[in-house]
């Protein structure tokens, strides 16, 4: 009896005419339109191995929707009707139909239920997937694929995730089908930018989309949502239509709410449901169905210039689960647009793309198909945060994937079981990521359920990767669990695998820019600077001082990284002069404090060293240069147990003269204090510092080291002055050169002050004035009086500068707070006469009388009587600059500095 | 054997996190996590507890623009409650793309932020007016067939699916 059935069906079918054939012999070639009925499946994942209410409800859709229908499918083809259906597998479905477990249960419970349908699933051999192939081959149906676990792609974060839901459902489609899917259905209908791009990249032709990502797309569409549109990325939307979606599922004027019908509406309690009159009704409606379309189609291919498309898609639920008499209105309309007329014609989406292979392009709308075209219904407060949880699964999955590509041996025993449980981790990982949970927690009735499921998915996937990081797979724990999800044998876990290489250092584009850099300076000790900043990037003489230092430590085969803050423009990473350079962006927004700005900064040093760490950089050293880094030295210092060590450059304390009045000033000194005190040693560059930071922040001597500043020698000398000294003393005027900030403590004012004294002895004397600063106005009206004696450059660079300090007779510093006097050393490199205060660390820097002078500070007659010497007796003055600069090459050169600093590391026992 | 039912979902996965996502034309989703790093650094950078800090995301819209941090067209506050880790914004400006931070109000009540998210952009509302521009269909993809990655266009101005 079976066989007799089978023959008669398969066979029949094997026999059949081809429907381009039938096409052409009995097409439409008149036909004002056409028409697309596409029908949409997807059954929610449920545990393959055991019986629940979830396979209940998937017998359920077999035997009154799945069979029903590929029954008039058969029909259909044996009564020669030319017909068109296009359908969705997603394979979820395809993996339960093509398990034979379930198949078989099925077909026993069947056999005791149904015996019409249970005929026709023996006569298919309990194989429902071949027989849709041989349809699909013999060209009346067209099957689409569909996101391999249903997922709702516009809310997964990353593209690779969205790259395997793609992939490893056109794998499962080729395996079923034998043939690439043209057509992918994006689950709910849910699009966004950048799905397009990736459907492109798997062969992909064309999707579908709610009409409102047609009808609001930009530019606006030429035919409306009867054809479809092409994205950016070269694949075509179809557009759902409104009208013929409202005709069946709308909730209060859809076809199944009639009365007449068995799940109807029925107004009378005692209405008997009688399937003749039930039939006969279907068929009224089937009729109206056509007529409806044949309308559409006439009215618009009046003024087109192509013929309209209705595409049609429906849940195929409808047509047998949700109504009964489903089944009977689709034979019923495709019988009718077979004879009943002549304006339509139905097509499958490719017939109606090899028609017409071209489309406008335009940029489609975001949407989805449900609830307001949008993503309401997944995205609400009853699901909201399973979404958290779904996104760092997938970078889970990800790093993972990525990590498994770096084993040494692909092929080795180890590395294949490895990849087995990536696999099941991959499969696991998809499931959690269908939209039926987010969908089922809608309802409070299937919510309880929805919930659990996701967690458990969750969970286990959880489970698995851990074992995966940590090499220790429980294969009983495994073999659970691919019993359990046993569906999408084509994943491929390459295709998790990082797209950008990505590095957590995010300093670096990459993993191969990072790489190489790992390489060198795991070699040896990394000492790392952190500075607020960093030449070329300088406000304060802090930058030049750490370059400096850092450069000649580099020059010394020390590996140095200097991490700082970034500019618009500078490189994010380079290695300058041999020392590594991290600029770090600073995240702000709008104005906020440099007090809290410095904080901003700290953060995003922690965030750099540690991912540093992470990505296998070793750091040894943190070197901390003022307040401003204090967060982040602490922060290392403690986290990885490395030695920390502080410069001071200068002192809150002694910026204010010892009175701390604001709140900032006491916050700022209090960082110092915990920097100072928390540095296993700290360094200052002068006796005056060391004592200063030892009186205020209490610290024991045995902690405090001088290390000098030093400048970079020698400098290049110009031989040529004859044009600088035309534009800056034309007449052979006496030059008295200040460079510097022009702020209060650095006392320019006391060196005005002096020049009507000097001008008095020296009638040809000449202050020149480079730099600028807060009181610059205020100076120049106070030198306003002495005419061209006093002359303001403003801002110079450091060629001007080089050629000026070449130029003058004397040099002056007349600062009033000094922690070291940088520029007192700079000048002394060009051997020129020099008058400095007497002040802070600067006084320790030359002998008085002998190596130049030292001014009593803010004192006018003081400074007068030195420039006045030193100006009137040359030759003085020049062995004066000549014994400063032997004592400079001594004590100041950057190398022997260095050398120093190296020692006072290794007593931390960093091997530098 | 491990189990493969019976599991919870630990809320806290201990790093920085701040994502946003579109809901509908006029509104979107944002969940974010700070690291007890972070909490512990701030109580101590403002002498205070982490908690009685105030806690304030900030929207910004950056359609058409490269965001630094103070080029935004327009942005605003929105104080959080204590404890609060996910936020729907309503009311949104459609057509437009946002940036949010995750931060807090210094005692001057300036707004530092600590976490930025990824950028979403809001689909427009209504049929397209005229003149819109036409659309080309970018080089790579052509063909009829692509075999490698086609690499984001800049009509993705931002980037609905980040790369990790």
């Amino acid at each position: 009896m079976n066989k007799l059935i089978k023959s008669k069906s398969m066979n029949g079918l094997h026999h059949a005419q081809h429907a381009s054939e039938r096409r052409s012999s009995n097409g439409k070639p008149n036909a004002k339109g056409y028409f697309t009925l596409l029908l949409h499946t997807h059954q929610p994942f449920a545990p393959l191995s055991e019986e629940s209410e979830d396979i209940q409800q998937f017998y359920r859709f077999m035997t009154l929707t799945l069979l029903p229908f590929l029954e008039l499918i058969s029909r259909l083809i044996t009564d020669h009707v030319n017909f068109r259906f296009a359908m969705t597998m997603s394979p979820i479905l395809s993996s339960m139909l093509e398990n034979e477990a379930i198949m078989n249960r099925y077909s026993l419970q069947l056999q005791q239920t149904d015996e019409t349908n249970f005929n026709f699933f023996e006569s298919l051999d309990r194989k429902v997937l071949p027989q849709l192939k041989l349809i699909q081959d013999l060209g009346y149906l067209e099957i689409l694929t569909c996101a391999a676990s249903h997922a709702y792609l516009p809310l997964i974060k990353t593209e690779e995730s969205l790259k395997v839901q793609i992939s490893t459902a056109v794998k499962d489609y080729k395996h079923h089908f034998g043939r690439e899917p043209r057509g992918c259905w994006l689950p709910e209908c849910g699009y966004t930018i950048g799905v397009d791009r990736i459907l492109k990249q798997y062969g992909i032709d064309y999707f579908v989309v709610d009409s409102i990502a047609i009808k609001e797309a930009n530019p606006r569409p030429n035919r409306l949502t009867f054809a479809p549109l092409m994205t950016p990325y070269g694949v075509q939307a179809f557009a759902r239509d409104h009208d013929s979606s409202n005709q069946i599922c709308s909730g209060i004027t859809g076809y199944p709410r009639d009365s007449e019908y068995r799940f109807g509406y029925h107004n009378d309690e005692n209405a008997i449901y009688d399937p003749p009159t039930a039939n006969a009704k279907a068929k009224l409606h089937a009729t109206h169905f056509v007529q409806q379309r044949i309308k559409q189609v006439e009215f618009y291919a009046e003024s087109f210039d192509r013929k309209p498309h209705v595409f049609a898609p429906f849940d195929l639920r409808w047509f047998g689960e949700r109504w009964t008499e489903g089944i009977i209105f689709l034979e019923y309309v495709c019988r009718q647009i077979h004879i009943g007329q002549t304006s339509i014609e139905m097509l499958t989406p490719s017939e109606y793309l090899s028609e017409y292979p071209i489309a406008d392009t335009a940029k489609l709308k975001e949407s989805s198909w449900e609830h307001h075209s949008t993503a309401e219904s997944l995205l609400n407060d009853k699901n909201e945060w399973i979404y958290k949880h779904l996104h760092q699964a997938e970078e889970r999955m990800i790093r993972i994937a990525t990590n498994f590509t770096t084993t040494k041996d692909l092929t080795s025993l180890e590395a294949s079981k490895t990849k087995r449980a990536l696999k099941q981790c991959g499969r696991t990982f998809m499931l959690a990521q269908s939209s039926d949970w987010a969908t089922l927690m809608n309802t409070s009735k299937t919510s309880a359920y929805a919930i659990t499921s996701f967690k458990d998915l969750l969970g286990c996937f959880h489970q698995l990767a851990g074992m995966i990081e940590t090499n220790t797979i429980d294969f009983e724990f495994l073999q659970a669990l691919e019993q359990r999800h046993s569906l999408f044998s084509h994943i491929d876990v390459l295709d998790f695998v990082s797209i950008s290489n990505y590095t957590p250092v995010q300093n670096f584009i990459n993993k191969p820019a990072i790489i190489p850099i790992l390489e060198t300076t795991n070699l040896h000790p990394n000492i790392f600077m952190l500075t607020w900043e960093y030449p070329p990037k300088s406000v304060g003489g802090l930058s030049v001082a750490v370059r400096d230092l850092s450069e000649a430590l580099a020059k010394q085969g020390k590996i140095v990284h200097v991490l700082t803050s970034s500019d618009p423009g500078l490189p994010n990473f380079e290695i300058v002069n041999g020392v590594h350079v991290h600029r770090l962006p600073i995240m702000y927004s709008y104005y906020t404090d440099f007090y809290h700005w410095q904080f901003e900064m700290n953060l995003a040093m922690i965030d750099h060293l540690i991912a540093w760490k992470q990505a296998g950089g070793r750091i040894d050293l943190i070197h901390a240069h003022d307040w401003m880094v204090y967060t982040a030295a602490r922060e290392i210092k403690m986290s990885f147990n490395v030695p920390m060590v502080a410069t001071i450059h200068a002192t809150e304390w002694g910026r204010n003269q010892g009175v701390l009045y604001s709140d900032l000033q006491k916050r700022i000194h209090k960082l110092e204090l915990q920097l100072t005190n928390e540095a296993d040693k700290v360094f200052v560059c002068s006796d005056y510092m060391k004592n200063e930071v030892q009186h205020v922040f209490g610290l024991n001597p045995g902690k405090v080291e001088i290390i000098h500043n030093g400048v970079p020698l020698p400098v290049e000398f110009v031989h040529d002055l004859t044009l600088t000294r035309k534009a800056f003393t034309p007449y052979g005027e006496k030059m008295i050169f200040y460079v510097g900030r022009l702020v209060f403590e650095k006392g320019v004012q006391s060196l005005i002050d002096a020049m009507p004294a000097i001008i008095n002895q020296i009638p040809n004397a000449k202050l020149i004035i480079a730099g600028t600063g807060s009181m610059e106005s205020e100076l120049k009206s106070r030198a306003s009086y002495l005419g061209n004696h006093v002359k303001f450059l403003g801002y110079i660079d450091d060629q001007k500068k080089n050629e000026l300090f070449q130029i003058a007779d004397v040099c002056v510093i007349p600062s009033f707070y000094e922690p070291f006097g940088i520029v007192a050393l700079e000048t002394m490199r060009y051997r020129r006469p020099l008058v400095i205060s007497d002040t802070g660390g600067m006084k320790e820097l030359i002998e008085h009388g002998i190596e130049g002078y030292k001014a009593l500070p803010g004192n006018p007659e003081s400074l007068t009587y030195h420039i006045v010497d030193l100006i009137n007796d040359q030759q003085k003055g020049q062995k004066m600059a000549e014994r400063a600069y032997q004592k400079l090459e001594r004590h100041y050169g950057w190398a022997k500095i260095a050398t120093h600093l190296t020692e006072e590391y290794r007593k931390l026992q960093v091997l530098v | 054997m491990e189990q493969l039912g019976g599991y919870e979902i630990i809320n806290r996965y201990y790093h920085d996190l701040f994502q946003i996502s579109v809901r509908d034309h006029q509104s979107f989703y944002a969940y974010w996590e700070l690291s007890d790093r972070k909490k512990t650094l701030l109580a101590n950078h403002f002498g205070s507890t982490f908690d009685a800090l105030t806690k304030v995301i900030r929207v910004y819209n950056v359609t058409g623009i490269y965001f630094r941090g103070d080029n935004a067209h327009r942005f605003f506050d929105i104080q959080l409650p204590n404890p609060c880790d996910n936020y729907f914004f309503h009311g949104l400006e459609n057509d437009a793309t946002y940036i949010a931070d995750y931060g807090v109000f210094t005692f001057e009540r300036q707004f530092m932020p600590i976490i930025r998210s990824n950028s979403l952009h809001l689909p427009r509302i209504g049929i397209c007016g005229d003149g819109a521009a036409l659309v080309p269909v970018t080089t790579e993809a052509q063909s009829t067939r692509v075999f490698h990655r086609i690499t984001p266009q800049h009509h993705e101005n931002f980037l609905p699916y980040g790369l990790k």
